[in-house]
């Protein structure tokens, strides 16, 4: 059966972000308070990476259970994102990622008490990308780009849990149809089956947001349908985590949202025994 | 009536001995006139979830904990205390505030009669005869959750905890076994143990070979690799040599 394979430090599985850095982001987002969809892919790309390090940390340290690359597009650029001492690396052991966020910065949080209430806590907030918005959007280049890390990283890896590309965009591609090269990540094979590839779609519209639908009937407009169509069904096991953290997930969910958080995604992926009253 | 208890253990395969993160009591091989044993299987996704599965081994050993639990809050401090004096970087403590979980089954056997308590999925097996007489809290492996309910180091993710709280008793005779398994073992006996089959097998069990008879069921498939504790023990008549 497809997408078993144990994620462990011996056996390590990918995961590779791709975030749009266009100048389309600048605009605003539909979700945001007066925040650019820049904005919200920063926010998007720093939540995902500070919640799958914690997921992998223990008292110890951090367990590589993933390679982990993030390339960012936009303009002429397309290309590993990292900054500082990662620059210019394309999958860095997520261990390393804890270690070497560009900065870490203090935030309050409102937490339940455990006695009805609610109080405030001090947090630290790791931050790895500002928001960056110039140019066009070449989401085939960057989906190519995705192509050939995740091909070389399979063959290495060949009885792994198969990689998961999450592209973070507005979908507005401006060097062609993104649907061929979405395919093509979507049919290379590994022992455990394909890579899968999910969007995270940040649109201006202020429609409601939609989490992993079956369908594409009920999505806004031209660039959710795109971006829905190339995204891979989830797999069972994420399905049912879903289901049981309380989505409404249909049986041919897709890895897709709109103006959503996809930080549940993390959540769902199966390192080890996750306690169900756990949020 | 005594009780011949024999704990058999053995980390995740990839794991070292110091990541093995079950806890149990008794913690080595012995006879007893009456028991308050226990096993306790911290999440492998939280962190200092091995702690707090030896405090509350160790709390139901000293009968600190009754079967309602209402000695937790003590030891939510005693773990807190613990963890709070660790310098830790930003990933860890934040880990660290999620708080740790744990599956908990304990069980009292004393005068012929057991009485466990049990969160999550760690399990009892009664076996007499070679027949299963009682499996608890759960009775099939399908009914092993991905995600299963735990006892947790933070009061705010317990507010449940008296809906998933189970207990049970039964009677011991003389001939009896009671396994305490944590979930990776209960699976593998919840499918087993209905064809009576693997009673031989598993009396030939001792802690030095348990680790090689666990990674042959590892490649086989037929066990998940997981921090692994199975305890067994034995009701044996006062007559009878040990």
């Amino acid at each position: 059966m497809p997408y078993t394979a144990e994620i462990s430090r011996s056996n390590p599985s990918c995961l590779l972000f791709l975030i749009d850095r266009s100048g389309s982001m600048e605009d605003p987002f539909g979700a945001g308070d007066g925040k650019s969809k820049a904005d919200g892919v920063a926010d998007a790309i720093n939540r995902l990476l500070q919640n799958l390090v914690i997921k992998c940390a223990k008292s110890e340290g951090v367990r590589d259970y993933y390679h982990v690359g993030v390339i960012g597009y936009g303009g002429s650029t397309v290309g590993p994102a990292f900054g500082g001492e990662l620059a210019g690396r394309d999958l860095v052991p997520i261990s390393e990622l804890a270690e070497k966020p560009e900065r870490i910065e203090e935030r309050s949080r409102k937490m339940d008490d455990g006695a009805g209430g609610l109080v405030e806590q001090s947090v630290k907030f790791p931050v790895w990308f500002d928001a960056v918005a110039r140019g066009g959007t070449p989401m085939c280049e960057a989906l190519s780009q995705a192509e050939r890390l995740v091909s070389g990283w399979t063959a290495q890896h060949p009885d792994s849990f198969p990689p998961i590309v999450i592209n973070i965009t507005d979908g507005e591609s401006t060097d062609g149809n993104p649907t061929g090269a979405a395919d093509r990540i979507r049919s290379l094979q590994s022992a455990d089956g394909s890579p899968l590839l999910f969007n995270l779609h940040l649109s201006s519209q202020r429609a409601a947001p939609v989490e992993f639908p079956s369908e594409e009937s009920g999505l806004p407009d031209q660039h959710a349908r795109l971006l829905f169509g190339m995204s891979s069904p989830l797999p069972d096991h994420i399905r049912d985590a879903a289901r049981q953290d309380g989505y409404s997930v249909g049986d041919g969910a897709r890895g897709f949202v709109f103006n959503a958080d996809m930080v549940s995604v993390i959540r769902f992926l199966d390192i080890g025994t996750r306690p169900a009253n756990l949020r | 009536m005594r009780l011949r208890v024999r704990p058999l253990v053995a980390p995740k395969r990839g794991s070292t001995p110091e990541e093995y993160e079950d806890a149990r009591w008794p913690v080595r091989s012995g006879v007893h006139r009456s028991l308050r044993c226990a096993v306790a299987d911290g999440a492998t996704e939280a962190s200092f979830s091995g702690l707090w599965a030896r405090l509350l081994v160790e709390a139901f050993r000293h009968g600190r904990l009754d079967a309602a639990l209402t000695a937790l809050p003590a030891l939510q401090e005693q773990w807190q205390a613990a963890v709070a004096g660790i310098p830790l970087p930003w990933y860890a403590e934040e880990k660290a505030r999620l708080g740790a979980f744990s599956a908990l089954l304990g069980v009292t056997v004393t005068g012929g009669r057991w009485d466990a308590v049990a969160v999550g999925d760690s399990c009892l097996f009664h076996i007499r005869e070679g027949g299963l007489l009682a499996a608890f809290p759960i009775e099939r492996a399908e009914d092993l959750a991905a995600a299963p309910h735990l006892v947790s180091s933070l009061p705010r993710h317990n507010a449940a905890l008296p809906a998933h709280l189970r207990t049970a008793c039964g009677e011991l005779r003389d001939g009896d076994v009671l396994y305490l398994a944590t979930d990776a073992m209960a699976g593998w006996l919840l499918r087993r143990l209905a064809d009576g089959a693997c009673h031989n097998e598993l009396a030939a069990l001792r802690p030095a070979g348990f680790p090689a008879w666990l990674d042959a069921q590892r490649d086989a498939g037929t066990i998940r690799n997981d921090d692994t504790t199975l305890i067994r023990i034995d009701a044996v008549a006062d007559t009878a040599r040990l």
